[in-house]
C-alpha cells in the first residue's frame, strides 16, 4: 500500500522537522518537551483524547514546552492550533473520535523517536510508585 | 486413533502480562499481538509449559501426558497439544454496571469455528451490531439513561444498546462452561456475566484492544542508588483482571514403547485436576502477574 | 472550558458504577491557567468526592465484594501461599505520579476501579527496605550475581529473594486488594488535601510533567483507607522471611508517596475467617428496593425497548431497572404501533403499582409533540 507509506512517510517528516527546532532550545526545553513526547500517549490512553488536550491546554505558561508539544501535534494532524484540535476531539460521530485518538497516538510515536533521536530524552523521570 | 478435543478457557484474575510485544511503541513493554490481526493471545507452548510444570504427576505421566522432557523430544511426540490461546472478552469499564465483557463479531465467529471442532454446532450467528451501537443480552447493567437517551458508555465511547436475543445462547453457554457448578458462587457469576456480555463493531473493539488495556508505570532504579527512588519511567502493558482468552486442547494419545498408557479420557481426567484451582500464565510472575482459572468446555 | 466528548457532557455521578473511569475521563471542565484559582480547586475537590462516593455505592461494592471473594479463595487453594492483613494506619496513597488529568493519581484497579496496592510497589518496598536497613546477608551485595559466569560468587540472600538481572525472586508479591470485609472500614477511598509550595520542581527543568504542582493553592487528591489483602508465595522459610521484611518495612518505612508525611504505614495481622453469605443476596435486596426517585413517576415519558409482546399486553423495560423489579406494561389499543420486543417504545407514565416483589408501571402511547 503505497500510499499509506507516503502518508507515513509525509508525517514522520513533519514531526521530524518539528524536533528538529527544538533542538536548538536549552536543556531544560528539551528535556520538558521530550518528556511529554513519552508520557502524553500514556496520558491519551488512561485519561482519553479530549481530557488529555484539555489538560495540556490548561497547564500554566510555566509548562510552555509541554503545550508546544500539544500544538506541534495539533499541526502534523492538520489543525491550526490546539483548541481547534480539543474542539474537533468533543465532536461527534464516534467513529472520528476513535480515528483522531488513533491518528494522534501513531503521530505521537513519531514524536516519541525524534525525542529519543533528536532531543536525547529517554523517558519521563518519576518517582517509585 | 481417536482425538478429543476440548475448549480451554483461561480467565484473568490479576492482570495478565501475556507475552512480550515489540517495544517500538508508545509502551515499552507491550503484551504479544497477533500480527494479521492485532487480537492479543498467549502462545500454547507457554499454555503446555505451565501445565506440565505444576502438574503433580508422576515421572511417567507427565511423559505419557506431555511427552519426554526436551533432551529425550526426539523419542515421542506428548498425547495433548495447546493452541494458541487467543483474547475472547476484554473487560472494559463502563459507567453502568462497573465493568463490560466486551468481544466483537469476528472474535466470536472464530470462536464458533472452534467450538465446531470441539463438537458444538448449536451457537447461532453472533450479533454485528451497526456501528455506535452494541448488542447485549440484557440490559439490567450496563445500560445508563441521560434524559430521553438510553446509552452504554464503555470508557470514554457512548453506544446504543440494544438486546439481541441471538446473544443468550452465547451468554449461557459461555457462563456455564466458565462458572460450572458447583463452584462456589457459580450462579452469582454466571448472571452477573449474561448481564455484562457486550458485542461491539470490529472497528470499536480494535480501538479498545489499542487503547483500553491495562498500563502500568514501573520505575526502572538507578542500580547506585540505595536511598533515593527517583528513576526513568516505563510503562508495562497487561491484559486486565477479568480477561478471557480463549484456545483448543486436543488430546490424541500417544502409546510409546515401555511407557505407561493412559487414555483420552483418563488425560482429560488428569487436565482436569491440574488446572485446579489456578495456575500462573505469561511474565512478571513474581508480582503477582498472570494469575489465572482455567476451564474446559466442550460438547 | 468542557473537557468531554458533546455527547457525555451532562452526565453526572449517579449515571457511574466505577470509581476510576469517573476518575480518569470525566472530569467536567479543565479550567484555563487564568482560571488557576479557587473554581479549579473546587472543580477537582468534587471529583475526588464524587469518586470516593462511586467507591462506596451498594452496586460497585456487591460485585467487587464477589470478585474479591474469588480472589481470596483462589489465593487460599494456591501451592506455597500466605495470606496476612495489612490494615492502615492512617491513609495510604500508591501510585500518585501515574498519568492523570490530575495533579496526582492513586492506584486503581483497573476493572472494579477499588484500590489496592500492586505487588511491584510491595516488592520494591521490601527490597528497598532490605537495602538500606538491613546487613549484608540480605542487603544488596557489591556485584551482581551472574549465572553464567563460574568465577562469581554465590547469589546473596537478597538477591534469591528478590531475584538478580537472569533470575527471578524466589518470592511471589500478590497485589494487595482493598478487603471489603473489615467493619471498621466500610470506605476505601477518601478525599484529601495538599497544600504544597513547589516552586521547586519547575526549577528542576520542567520534567516532572504531567505531575506538577506550580500553585500554592489546595490540591484535592485520593487517599485510601482500611486493610488490604496481603498475600505471598514462595518456599516456607523464605517466605516468612519475606514477611517479616515487609511488616517491618510497612511499619517503618511506609508504602507509596508522602511517607515523610506519616502515609502509608501499616500493621499486618492473621486474616479474619470468610464471610459465608453467598454471592449476590445483598445485591438482590438493593435492587429490589430501589430508591424512589429513580422511578419514572405519572406523566414522565419514557423510551424504552420493547421486551415481549402478547394480544394484549407490551412488556416494556425501564431505563435503569431490572425487569424483575421494575417493569413497565401497555395495554394495547386500536392505535398501539406494532412495536416489537427489541423495538424502542416511546411512552407515558399513567399509573405506579407499588407491590413487594415488583413495581409495575402501566403506560401508554405518548403523545408525539410533548416533551418529558
Amino acid at each position: 500500500m503505497p500510499d499509506i507509506q507516503t502518508r507515513e512517510q509525509r508525517q514522520a517528516d513533519g514531526v521530524f522537522q518539528l524536533v528538529s527546532r527544538v533542538a536548538a532550545r536549552d536543556q531544560a526545553y528539551k528535556q520538558a518537551y521530550g518528556s511529554m513526547a513519552h508520557g502524553l500517549p500514556i496520558l491519551i490512553r488512561s485519561a482519553g483524547l479530549v481530557q488529555a488536550v484539555a489538560f495540556v491546554q490548561s497547564r500554566p505558561n510555566s509548562q510552555q514546552p509541554q503545550k508546544d508539544l500539544l500544538t506541534d501535534l495539533a499541526i502534523v494532524l492538520g489543525y491550526p492550533n490546539a483548541d481547534s484540535l480539543g474542539t474537533a476531539s468533543r465532536k461527534p460521530p464516534l467513529a472520528s473520535y476513535m480515528r483522531l485518538t488513533h491518528e494522534a497516538l501513531a503521530a505521537l510515536l513519531w514524536f516519541k523517536r525524534f525525542a529519543q533521536s533528536v532531543l536525547h530524552v529517554e523517558g519521563s523521570e518519576g518517582e517509585e510508585p | 486413533m481417536t482425538t478429543t478435543t476440548r475448549l480451554l478457557f483461561i480467565h484473568a484474575l490479576s492482570p495478565l502480562h501475556a507475552g512480550t510485544g515489540q517495544g517500538s511503541g508508545v509502551i515499552d513493554l507491550p503484551i504479544a499481538r497477533e500480527k494479521a490481526t492485532g487480537l492479543p493471545y498467549l502462545p500454547g507452548s507457554s499454555i503446555k509449559g505451565t501445565l506440565r510444570d505444576s502438574a503433580g504427576l508422576s515421572p511417567e505421566e507427565t511423559a505419557a501426558i506431555f511427552g519426554p522432557d526436551t533432551t529425550n523430544a526426539a523419542e515421542f511426540a506428548g498425547s495433548v497439544q495447546f493452541a494458541d490461546a487467543r483474547l475472547l472478552l476484554l473487560p472494559i469499564r463502563s459507567l453502568g454496571g462497573t465493568f463490560a465483557w466486551v468481544s466483537s463479531p469476528y472474535v466470536l465467529r472464530r470462536f464458533a469455528r472452534d467450538a465446531r471442532d470441539a463438537g458444538i454446532d448449536d451457537l447461532p450467528a453472533p450479533p454485528d451490531p451497526p456501528a455506535e451501537t452494541c448488542a447485549l443480552a440484557s440490559e439490567a447493567r450496563l445500560v445508563i439513561r441521560e434524559g430521553q437517551r438510553q446509552m452504554v458508555v464503555l470508557e470514554d465511547l457512548d453506544l446504543q444498546p440494544s438486546v439481541d436475543t441471538d446473544l443468550a445462547p452465547w451468554a449461557t453457554k459461555l457462563g456455564i462452561w466458565l462458572f460450572p457448578d458447583p463452584e462456589p458462587d457459580a450462579t452469582y457469576w454466571r448472571t452477573t456475566f449474561t448481564e455484562r456480555l457486550c458485542v461491539v463493531q470490529d472497528e470499536v473493539f480494535s480501538f479498545l484492544l489499542n487503547t483500553a488495556t491495562e498500563v502500568v508505570a514501573r520505575i526502572k532504579l538507578k542500580d547506585d542508588t540505595k536511598t533515593v527512588a527517583n528513576g526513568q519511567l516505563w510503562y508495562e502493558e497487561a491484559l486486565p483482571a477479568e480477561s478471557i482468552l480463549s484456545s483448543m486442547l486436543l488430546i490424541n494419545p500417544v502409546q510409546a514403547p515401555k511407557r505407561k498408557a493412559l487414555d483420552g479420557a483418563a488425560i482429560e481426567e488428569r487436565i482436569k485436576t491440574m488446572i485446579q484451582p489456578s495456575l500462573q500464565f505469561g511474565g512478571k510472575a513474581t508480582v503477582g502477574r498472570g494469575v489465572c482459572r482455567v476451564r474446559l468446555g466442550g460438547a | 472550558m468542557s473537557s468531554r466528548r458533546d455527547h457525555l457532557q451532562s452526565l453526572n455521578k449517579n449515571a457511574c458504577q466505577h470509581p476510576g473511569l469517573w476518575l480518569d475521563k470525566f472530569i467536567p471542565t479543565q479550567p484555563q491557567p487564568q482560571q488557576r484559582t479557587g473554581e479549579d480547586v473546587e472543580t477537582k475537590r468534587n471529583l475526588v468526592t464524587d469518586t470516593a462516593t462511586i467507591a462506596s455505592t451498594p452496586a460497585v461494592l456487591d460485585l467487587y465484594r464477589c470478585s474479591f471473594r474469588r480472589w481470596r479463595d483462589t489465593l487460599t487453594h494456591l501451592a506455597d501461599t500466605e495470606l496476612r492483613l495489612a490494615t492502615a494506619r492512617g491513609r495510604v496513597v500508591v501510585g500518585i505520579g501515574n498519568a492523570s488529568v490530575l495533579e496526582t493519581a492513586i492506584s486503581l484497579q483497573r476493572t472494579y476501579g477499588i484500590p489496592y496496592i500492586p505487588g511491584s510497589a510491595l516488592k520494591g518496598l521490601a527490597a528497598a527496605y532490605a537495602r538500606q536497613r538491613l546487613d549484608d546477608t540480605w542487603g544488596k551485595p557489591a556485584t551482581i550475581y551472574d549465572p553464567d559466569d563460574p568465577a562469581q560468587q554465590p547469589p546473596s540472600a537478597y538477591e534469591l529473594l528478590f531475584g538478580a538481572t537472569s533470575t527471578a525472586g524466589y518470592v511471589t508479591f500478590h497485589d494487595a486488594l482493598w478487603y471489603p470485609d473489615d467493619p471498621a472500614h466500610p470506605q476505601s477511598l477518601a478525599a484529601d488535601v495538599l497544600t504544597v509550595h513547589h516552586q521547586a520542581y519547575y526549577n528542576q527543568g520542567g520534567s516532572q510533567a504531567p505531575t506538577d504542582w506550580d500553585s500554592p493553592m489546595p490540591i484535592p487528591f485520593l487517599t485510601a483507607t482500611g486493610s488490604f489483602l496481603l498475600a505471598l508465595s514462595g518456599p516456607p522459610a523464605w517466605r516468612s522471611r519475606a514477611f517479616e521484611i515487609l511488616a517491618a518495612a510497612l511499619d517503618q518505612m511506609g508504602v507509596g508517596a508522602k511517607t515523610s508525611s506519616g502515609y502509608g504505614r501499616m500493621d499486618l495481622r492473621s486474616l479474619p475467617p470468610t464471610s459465608t453469605t453467598p454471592c449476590g443476596k445483598k445485591g438482590e435486596q438493593t435492587a429490589a428496593t430501589p430508591s424512589p426517585r429513580t422511578i419514572p413517576v405519572v406523566g414522565q415519558i419514557i423510551t424504552s425497548n420493547v421486551i415481549e409482546r402478547n394480544t394484549q399486553k407490551i412488556a416494556i423495560q425501564v431505563p435503569g431497572h431490572a425487569p424483575e423489579h421494575v417493569l413497565a406494561i401497555l395495554d394495547i389499543q386500536a392505535d398501539t404501533p406494532a412495536w416489537q420486543p427489541g423495538e424502542k417504545a416511546r411512552v407515558e407514565v399513567i399509573a405506579i403499582e407499588t407491590g413487594e416483589q415488583r413495581t409495575i408501571l402501566r403506560v401508554q402511547r405518548a403523545p408525539k409533540n410533548r416533551k418529558s
